[in-house]
């Protein structure tokens, strides 16, 4: 045995993973090479010292602040769960490496075909979308912009002042040439430094499905309703189902309701009215406790700010006055915070959120249509259409085709050329 | 009892995470005390390991030991901070445990019993020497010498074959008694 192989032996022997065999060979070694018995000694020696070591007691106050950031996890990671987890399955899927060139190019092909599609082909199928963030624009949008959309022209003049408004009024800017009256005391009044509520905040929230008969007229009968109640739509937005015949255009739809907690029950018994309730869910999380220990929270600060102040009136040294100062800014920015922390609990408390799903359905009455030749007749005009569909998308794709042969291969042209680096890429490494 | 803590963390009950953790967190901050080197990092950082552990535990297999995997988020943690953080602090047996050979690193020192005679020093450097470490090694020996993890459990916990545990820790150990070698020829 040489002094190498005795050392990785040494290791072997110090943490007992060794046999009789081995350890007697390594014994007659050290006894024979001077060397190896210090280095022996010197890392028996290093492993023991290593061993006593001694385990540091956690730092004061350790559990206490996990605690508190574990808390601030839950609840960070509670409302964007399901995104998340989707996440997570999206990325568990593993392609192995070498289909990743396969993967890529079908999905730059797919794209290329969609967008082609989409540029080339008129849809059938359009929607509208009406979303307070764009009413902006749909608002001061002309009536020709309206009229291209596809709903029928009555309803999109109706739609046009009404969503106006609602956006004026989320803004603030209350116009009054649209009659809305009642809401100038909305109830999100700020509250003033050290005066906080004392009932019981509970933050509301409802959802409800519903087949409706006449969507527009629900739609608007629902705009008004929340209007006289003081209240606001804060999102909507409305689609035609996927229809591709268009001899029925039934719509789809959901808008979010913020309406004073006042009139909550009155207003969700009003709106079921309007329809069959499908789905109807409530909500109501009590945020009464958390709010009082913000705002206590919040006093002691100020008081902690208050005694700061009085300590800077005496200082005199630049360093203190600097450090003082550093204190003041790190303790109004706490207090900052947890007070828009308490104006949003108030707000969400005070307006209740009602979410509405409407679904236009041709008829609320069950309805069993009598089997008789209008099923084989439906059956056959389903059968041509497909037929027709076929024969035009194939037309599609060759028009498609040969417009854009110069662009394809171009586009050829380029995956030859990646697959040539790519394997020469690959072949290198 | 463990399992069902676990189920329920998994559910999101911080309080039976926190008993789930109670016994294994001081072991964490020594974990992280060995690899930062400094108390202020070692509790930042055992911090973030376990809110990391809380957020992933969904995924955690029954399968392997609950301390196993918890010590190996830990291990990951810090070794991400100190990647992160490479551009300051240099590990002295870095460039000798990638590039020399086992001979290089012990060439010189044959027959030269400083080590023995300098115990009350030693043990002040020890400490020290740890810290030069690189990541990879620290971690083995801390797990080794001073946790007292068996071969396997360690592979386990690395997730790195048994073979590359054994040859790590002897160079580890090399290095480490080199390391403290200088430091005390230093002094």
């Amino acid at each position: 045995m040489n002094c190498e192989q005795a050392r990785i032996l040494m290791n072997a022997a110090i943490d007992g993973d060794i046999n009789e065999h081995e350890r007697s060979k390594l014994d007659q070694h050290i006894d024979s090479c001077e060397a190896c018995t210090v280095e022996f000694e010197e890392l028996k020696y290093v492993v023991q010292m290593l061993g006593e070591m001694e385990l540091k007691a956690l730092p004061i106050g350790f559990e206490e602040e996990l605690h508190e950031k574990l808390m601030n996890v839950k609840h960070d990671s509670e409302p964007v769960k399901t995104g998340n987890t989707l996440l997570k399955k999206i990325r568990n899927i593993h392609i192995k490496k070498r289909y990743y060139g396969y993967v890529a190019t079908a999905a730059v092909l797919l794209m290329v075909v969609v967008i082609g599609k989409n540029i080339l082909f008129q849809p059938k199928y359009e929607s509208a979308m009406i979303n307070t963030e764009s009413s902006e624009e749909y608002g001061r949008g002309s009536d020709g912009d309206m009229g291209k959309l596809s709903f029928n022209e009555s309803v999109a003049l109706a739609e046009a002042p009404a969503s106006t408004a609602e956006f004026e009024m989320s803004n603030q800017q209350l116009d009054s040439s649209y009659g809305v009256t009642g809401f100038a005391e909305t109830p999100q009044s700020t509250p003033t430094n050290g005066d906080y509520r004392e009932d019981r905040l509970i933050i509301q929230t409802a959802n409800l499905r519903m087949d409706v008969e006449k969507y527009d007229e629900v739609y608007l009968q629902l705009t008004i309703w929340v209007k006289a109640a003081g209240g606001y739509v804060e999102n909507e937005s409305t689609s035609y189902k996927t229809n591709y015949t268009e001899r029925e255009n039934l719509k789809y739809g959901y808008m979010t309701l913020r309406v004073p907690a006042t009139g909550y029950e009155s207003m969700i018994n009003q709106i079921k009215s309007l329809g069959n309730v499908t789905y109807d869910s409530a909500n109501a999380y009590d945020v009464t406790k958390n709010y009082r220990d913000t705002a206590s929270e919040v006093e002691n600060l100020k008081v902690t700010e208050e005694r700061l102040r009085e300590i800077m009136t005496d200082a005199v040294e630049i360093k203190d006055i600097l450090a003082i100062e550093n204190e003041l800014t790190r303790i109004r920015g706490q207090i900052n915070s947890y007070e828009r922390q308490l104006k949003d609990w108030e707000a969400l408390a005070d307006m209740t959120t009602i979410t509405v799903e409407l679904n236009e359905v041709k008829s609320l009455k069950p309805m069993i249509e009598p089997i008789d030749d209008t099923l084989f007749g439906k059956a056959k005009e389903g059968f041509i259409h497909t037929i027709n569909s076929i024969k035009l998308t194939v037309e599609q794709v060759f028009i498609w085709l040969v417009s854009k042969s110069p662009i394809l291969a171009i586009l050829g042209l380029l995956a030859i050329l990646a697959k040539i680096v790519y394997t020469k890429k690959r072949r290198k490494s | 009892m463990e399992s069902t803590l676990i189920e329920k963390s998994i559910q999101g009950d911080v309080s039976s995470f926190e008993k789930l953790i109670v016994k294994y967190n001081r072991y964490v901050y020594n974990i992280a005390y060995r690899m930062m080197g400094n108390e202020e990092d070692a509790k930042d950082m055992s911090q973030e390991a376990l809110i990391k552990a809380y957020k992933a535990i969904g995924q955690f297999k029954m399968e392997s030991g609950f301390s196993t995997w918890l010590y190996r988020i830990v291990i990951n943690t810090c070794k991400d901070e100190l990647r992160k953080r490479k551009e300051q602090v240099l590990s002295l047996d870095e460039a000798i445990a990638d590039n020399a050979s086992l001979q290089d690193i012990i060439s010189d020192d044959k027959a030269n019993p400083i080590l023995i005679y300098e115990q009350i020093e030693l043990k002040a450097t020890l400490n020290d020497a740890l810290n030069n470490l690189s990541d990879d090694s620290k971690s083995v020996v801390i797990l080794k010498d001073l946790m007292g993890y068996s071969y396997e459990e360690i592979g386990e916990i690395l997730q790195i074959p048994i073979g590359t545990v054994r040859s790590r820790l002897n160079r580890s150990r090399t290095s480490l008694k080199s390391i403290l070698k200088i430091q005390l020829a230093e002094q």
